[in-house]
């Protein structure tokens, strides 16, 4: 055997003994064990949470915006960790509303200050921290055929832009 | 073989330099699995707009309608395409797709003052802009090159048949007053998982018209990050239907002084529904002062050519699924090739990507930096990266693998694994 095969050998073997072996046993080394941290979204009180405010459903003109403070829910749009907003534009949560999409690097998006109405008319609620929320009926064509879904769109600036930088290297 | 050997020591003696070291948990995240991004490294854009003084777009990387005199901008219905190389996101199975993400930004010509102003058909403050449609199409082989770069000669989508999924839906929020001048990230998920059987893909996002650097209200999809070499192989323009015209990028259009291999591009991604990695590098980062050393991953096609024949560098793969696999391990597979791996593998009920028979597979094991459990909100995202020295001439030309397995620590049974995501030394 050459000597690098050999060295290759042998540190496989140390490694693995074998790449089944692994697969059924599985435990990950005590040392790995570090859980990152939940995010926490900011949310009223459980007083309010069966006080839904009246601008929760009414219907507003295109390009208008009420400030707002929402009551917890309990389904919706979910945020994570098991945070979720009241449905817009007259989505049922019956019809599944997937969950937004976030960059990691950003904190969560904090309470919804607002309920705005784009030009289009559609609904979004807007976070504390310039954010934007919204779940609607979407159409969608695959391979040539139409349908529609649900679907969640969920807008903010780049964490590079949220005057983190620089930061300590990973 | 021979050539494996810099690269065994280096991965070795970080193994074990990695294992000594104490692990530091990330900060809280929230749920952001899934996503693949296009570009993530930032020129230094030093041309402002007289006006408003905010840097440029860059020239050369949006539809030529977007930078000439007249300002009739963008024509309605012009793509921009963009061609993902497959070792970088390898899914030897079908994909299901889950959504899709796109930054855009307000023109810089649209001054501060105006996001705080009440535009024509609004009752409150804030600058229209719009997500665009969204499109993955069938991939069709471009000419080849001589001589080949190292991802292949490049895909441009086929319009000769229709695409595999478009999202038709455009929303039009409005940039709020205090996100003035920030490039937005929208991310648009679906309740519904689109299947995309083809291991490359191409993906393009339709402009509405009008749009012009100089123009207003306009808006452009931001430029601005990197795909080093990447980007003369796989992204461009298309006139609108039925037409379809394909113009390529032209690296020549970059701004002048800047480096060759530092173009920009659209930032995008998609999202699926199974596990999937985040590759990130420090070469695969910006290298401009403000943005080395910085914490943040770079998940794009820049780290998929490394530069570790002649420096050292440090690299590190994030997975993300989703909470229901909170606590299930993570494990990580490795492999060093010649050529990235290209077949699938069924695995007890799994598909492994990367080549099982590598003697290097199990060498991350144990390895805090690679290997843990995935946390509550389904990600396993290491708190720090694998550093090597410069691995050496021999190590050009070499692919390294890296693939997750995900194990039900209880059961010890195999759940699922990520795709496989290959990079290259290149020099």
């Amino acid at each position: 055997m050459r000597p690098v095969t050999r060295v290759i050998a042998m540190l496989a073997a140390l490694a693995g003994v074998g790449f089944g072996v692994w697969w059924v046993t599985g435990k990950p080394p005590r040392s790995d064990r570090s859980e990152v941290q939940s995010g926490q979204v900011a949310q009223p009180s459980g007083d309010e949470k069966a006080e839904f405010p009246i601008e929760v459903f009414t219907k507003y003109p295109p390009g208008s915006r009420v400030a707002i403070r929402l009551p917890r829910v309990e389904s919706g749009i979910p945020l994570g960790d098991g945070v979720f907003l009241p449905p817009l534009n007259g989505v049922k949560v019956e019809d599944g509303i997937p969950p937004i999409k976030r960059d990691p690097r950003l904190p969560p998006p904090g309470p919804v200050v607002a309920k705005q109405v784009d030009l289009q008319g559609q609904e979004w609620w807007i976070h504390a921290d310039g954010s934007q929320t919204s779940c609607s009926y979407a159409s969608i064509t695959e391979a040539g055929v139409d349908r529609v879904i649900v679907s969640t769109q969920h807008g903010a600036a780049r964490a590079e832009e949220h005057g983190q930088l620089p930061a300590k290297k990973r | 073989m021979i050539e494996h050997r810099a690269l065994l020591a280096s991965i070795t003696a970080a193994v074990v330099s990695a294992t000594l070291a104490v692990a530091t948990p990330l900060p809280a995240q929230n749920n952001y699995n899934e996503v693949m991004r296009f570009g993530a490294r930032d020129l230094v854009q030093t041309k402002v707009h007289p006006v408003t003084n905010f840097a440029l777009e860059v020239p050369g990387v949006q539809p030529q309608g977007f930078m000439t005199v007249s300002t009739t901008g963008v024509p309605a219905g012009t793509l921009t395409w963009i061609w993902y190389p497959s070792p970088l996101n390898r899914r030897l199975e079908d994909r299901f797709i889950t959504g899709h993400m796109i930054a855009v930004r307000p023109s810089t010509a649209t001054p501060l003052t105006d996001y705080s102003k009440t535009h024509s058909g609004q009752t409150t403050a804030g600058v229209p802009i719009y997500i665009p449609k969204f499109s993955i199409w069938t991939p069709k082989a471009r000419t080849p090159k001589v001589p080949k770069p190292p991802f292949g000669d490049g895909f441009e989508p086929d319009f000769s048949k229709s695409a595999l999924l478009t999202y038709n839906t455009v929303h039009t929020p409005l940039v709020q007053p205090s996100e003035a001048d920030k490039a937005l990230l929208w991310s648009v998920t679906y309740n519904t998982k689109i299947k995309i059987s083809t291991k490359e893909m191409v993906f393009s996002y339709e402009w509405r018209g009008g749009e012009h650097y100089n123009k207003t209200l306009s808006q452009s999809l931001p430029t601005g990050w990197s795909e080093s070499m990447f980007a003369p192989a796989h992204w461009g323009w298309a006139e609108p239907a039925p037409g379809r015209k394909i113009t390529y990028f032209d690296p020549a259009k970059i701004l002048p002084g800047s480096n060759i291999t530092m173009y920009s591009s659209p930032m995008g991604g998609y999202f699926e529904d199974q596990a999937t990695i985040c590759f990130h590098s420090d070469w695969g980062e910006s290298r401009e002062p403000a943005l080395v050393g910085s914490v943040y991953p770079s998940y794009n096609v820049g780290s998929g050519l490394a530069d570790l024949g002649g420096r050292a560098g440090g690299f590190g793969w994030d997975m993300f699924t989703n909470s229901a696999n909170s606590g299930k391990r993570a494990m990580p597979l490795l492999n060093v090739r010649s050529t990235p791996y290209n077949l699938a593998t069924p695995f007890l009920g799994q598909t492994l990507e990367i080549d099982p028979a590598d003697p290097l597979i199990a060498m991350l094991w144990g390895n805090r930096l690679a290997d843990g459990l995935i946390s509550s909100l389904g990600a396993f995202l290491p708190s720090k990266r694998i550093n090597v020295p410069a691995l050496g001439p021999t190590s050009i030309g070499l692919w390294v693998g890296f693939e997750f397995g995900l194990v039900d620590t209880m059961t010890g049974v195999a759940i699922g694994t990520t795709q496989a995501t290959w990079f290259y030394i290149e020099k």
